[in-house]
């Protein structure tokens, strides 16, 4: 990203002088009027956070005011109308509750062991990331340096990789049973393969002429992997797993829906099942921010540890 | 280098105008006495009369390059026109009697039905102390890279489809350390910083130097090798010997003792024999061994180790990823650079500044240079040896021999004597090209 050098303030463009004395100096466009330019980054920043509040007014908008309640007293056989107050709400509390409700009941999430929840949640992800990491890194490279054996594992990869994530829960219930090894396994087969091909791809877009240059250079085969090839390779393995990992956050929900003790996912079911509703909304927006922090965090880490690499 | 395989035409019976050349309306070609004064110091070159050093003012040329300079006048007659690579590296240090340095001898290869090149053949010998600098010239995609690549022993251009290729009267199995290559593309790894992509050879191979014929001798129980240059072994370093025409000197051995910088000495069981060839190579050298040589290197050409070494290659200049491209490969003096366009994305000030600075490595270090290039000028500038290479398919067309370089770039371009060369060059060019193609 190439963040433009602090743009002029919006308000400058209008203010014209009054009749220019001398040469008149032509004028950049201002980025709204240039394609791909990129707004200057507090502008970024004010756009992004006017937009969310835009939603926020929006629901709040839809979910104020108070129930009218229609319902039929059958012991008087009459059709009743309640009327709680002045203003007539939207949409309906049982489906969206409003923002105030919903963000008013972190208290009583907390109350439901939230922490423990979150921390098996993570971990299950955490491990099954990582385990296929290992596995899909470590075969993607021996796979993008000798293609024989790309070769051969390139249709199971292709059947891993179309899959789909429902079909395997059932699948590693049978197979591993309905514990910790079995969620963790369950993410593993979600994701190994993309994290294969990701790696397959990262070390072909090197260009040869770094593996000709090591080559004149002396170095073997061996070297050209390990001191050429991976390395330039691993800032974009390092990117697919950080997009895996926010996948996997969200293949964990349908297995912890399915059969877990703890987890976010069991949270939310239980939620929808016997309330409250308010816990349903809330828990969303924890899983998003837990997300978007560690994304951020990886990012961080990622430009700090691969200075070289811009685009991160 | 009289081997003149191609169309040997002479110059001046050209008959279109000079093609590619709007500048000169009239081409001197049609007058011959001034085609042949303008080719007269090339030209009698080609005939082996001592011309570098009788055309060039000596005082301009640094003491080193004027011994080098008058050998091949005496050197040229001994080597036979004919590839002598069967020949068996003589026992004792006479390099006159050496195979080449490099011998093409009928080289084709085709890509399928396409030829890349056809029938190439030339020899550039080896010379006491001082390595040829061979530029090639000739039109986009006549095989220049083809050639060079295929010294360097990079696939697909490597191997041959027929012909042989012999480097030092060895056949080439591959890519290696022995031979440099510097890429037009700029090929830093962006991971590393300068230094380390200037030590990544060492990193990779440590250091190796090769062994001057005869200079394996073994008495006693002790062996002592003479390395081609200095060698910057230290005692106890464990180095391993390979390749030597006895093979009872190869093996892993610890040095003993560095008498001199260019000898050392190692235990050795065995009887008393003397012999020569291959390398010697000390694959573990410490990271601050590595880092001093590179940053001795990084000096030489002409990066600032204060300002530059810790940078990554994004944050240099295209001429300063350039000069990090030819230190890596100087670091590990090979005996043949091979240079593909290297300034070619250059702009010219910057080119010249280059040029310069190749110039002065090249006579330090001497290695064999092969530069291939689209400027006349910069191959006149540069060579002393000009292969011009023709289209399709590839083949020499004519070997040219030129004086080295006195003078710093932009002063020798301006020489009113050094512009007729190239013109007179150009001319030959245009010519041989213009009836190449009508023999098509």
């Amino acid at each position: 990203m190439t963040s433009k050098t602090k743009a002029k303030p919006p308000e400058q463009v209008a203010a014209k002088p009054e009749p220019a004395q001398g040469p008149v100096l032509p004028k950049a466009p201002p980025w709204w009027k240039t394609l791909r330019a990129d707004p200057p980054a507090h502008t970024r920043t004010l756009l992004g956070l006017g937009f969310i509040s835009l939603i926020l007014l929006l629901w709040w908008f839809v979910t104020r005011g108070d129930e009218i309640n229609v319902y039929f007293d059958g012991r008087r056989g009459e059709l009743l109308l309640s009327l709680k107050a002045s203003t007539a709400r939207i949409v309906s509390a049982s489906k969206i509750p409003s923002p105030g409700d919903v963000f008013g009941s972190f208290g009583s999430l907390l109350d439901r062991e939230l922490g423990r929840n979150l921390g098996d949640t993570l971990q299950r992800v955490l491990s099954g990331v990582a385990l296929a990491a290992i596995v899909g890194v470590s075969a993607g490279i021996v796979a993008a340096s000798h293609r024989g054996v790309n070769a051969a594992i390139a249709p199971l990869v292709i059947f891993l990789r179309s899959v789909p994530m429902g079909a395997l829960i059932p699948l590693t219930m049978l197979l591993f049973g309905d514990g910790e090894g079995q969620k963790t396994k369950f993410i593993f087969l979600a994701i190994v393969g993309f994290v294969f091909s990701d790696t397959v791809k990262a070390i072909s877009i090197v260009p040869e002429r770094y593996v000709e240059t090591a080559q004149t250079l002396g170095a073997s085969r061996f070297q050209i992997i390990r001191k050429v090839l991976v390395p330039l390779a691993i800032p974009d393995i390092v990117t697919s797993l950080r997009f895996q990992f926010g996948l996997a956050l969200g293949y964990i929900m349908l297995a912890e829906e399915i059969n877990a003790e703890y987890g976010i996912g069991k949270l939310i079911m239980g939620s929808q099942r016997v309330g409250p509703y308010e816990h349903m909304y809330l828990l969303l927006f924890v899983i998003a921010l837990i997300a978007f922090t560690i994304d951020l965090v990886l990012r961080t880490l990622q430009r700090g540890i691969f200075p070289w690499r811009r685009d991160l | 280098m009289s081997d003149d395989p191609g169309k040997p035409t002479p110059p001046g019976t050209g008959t279109g105008p000079a093609g590619g050349d709007a500048i000169k309306p009239t081409p001197p070609a049609r007058d011959p006495a001034a085609e042949a004064a303008a080719l007269a110091m090339f030209e009698a070159e080609e005939t082996k009369a001592a011309v570098p050093a009788a055309a060039v003012p000596a005082a301009a040329v640094p003491a080193a390059a004027v011994p080098a300079a008058a050998v091949p006048a005496a050197a040229v007659p001994a080597a036979a026109p004919g590839v002598t690579g069967g020949v068996k590296m003589a026992p004792l240090a006479e390099p006159l009697a050496k195979p080449p340095v490099v011998a093409f001898d009928k080289v084709t290869k085709k890509f399928g039905d396409f030829t890349a090149i056809k029938d190439v053949s030339f020899q550039i010998e080896d010379y006491p102390g001082r390595g040829e600098f061979v530029s090639i010239l000739g039109p986009s995609g006549c095989g220049k890279s083809t050639v060079i690549r295929m010294i360097a022993g990079l696939l697909p251009q490597f191997p041959q489809t027929s012909g042989s290729v012999l480097i030092d009267g060895k056949p080439i199995f591959g890519p290696g350390p022995d031979r440099g290559m510097v890429f037009q593309d700029y090929t830093s790894f962006d991971n590393r910083t300068v230094l380390q992509n200037v030590a990544f050879g060492l990193e990779c191979r440590g250091l190796e130097r090769a062994i001057i014929s005869g200079g394996a001798v073994r008495k006693q129980t002790v062996s002592s090798f003479t390395t081609q240059s200095a060698h910057g072994f230290k005692r106890g370093n464990t180095a391993l010997i390979e390749g030597v025409d006895d093979a009872s000197f190869n093996g892993k051995v610890s040095v003993l003792a560095v008498p001199s910088p260019t000898q050392f000495t190692v235990q050795q069981e065995g009887p008393d024999a003397r012999s020569g060839g291959g390398v010697v190579r000390v694959p573990k050298l410490s990271s601050s061994d590595r880092y001093d040589r590179a940053n001795y290197w990084i000096e030489k050409v002409g990066l600032s180790v204060g300002k530059g070494a810790d940078k990554y290659p994004h944050q240099l200049s295209g001429g300063m990823r350039q000069r990090v491209a030819i230190a890596r490969t100087l670091i590990l003096e090979p005996r043949i650079i091979l240079m593909d366009e290297p300034f070619g994305a250059l702009d010219p000030p910057t080119r010249s500044r280059m040029q310069d600075n190749l110039v002065q490595l090249w006579r330090e270090q001497s290695p064999t240079i092969f530069f291939i290039t689209h400027s006349i000028e910069e191959a006149v500038f540069l060579g002393d040896h000009i292969l011009v290479f023709s289209n399709s398919p590839g083949t020499v067309l004519k070997q040219i021999r030129v004086p080295p370089p006195d003078r710093p770039s932009i002063e020798m371009q301006r020489d009113p004597k050094f512009q007729e060369v190239v013109m007179g060059l150009r001319e030959t060019i245009d010519h041989l090209e213009s009836s190449n193609r009508a023999g098509d």
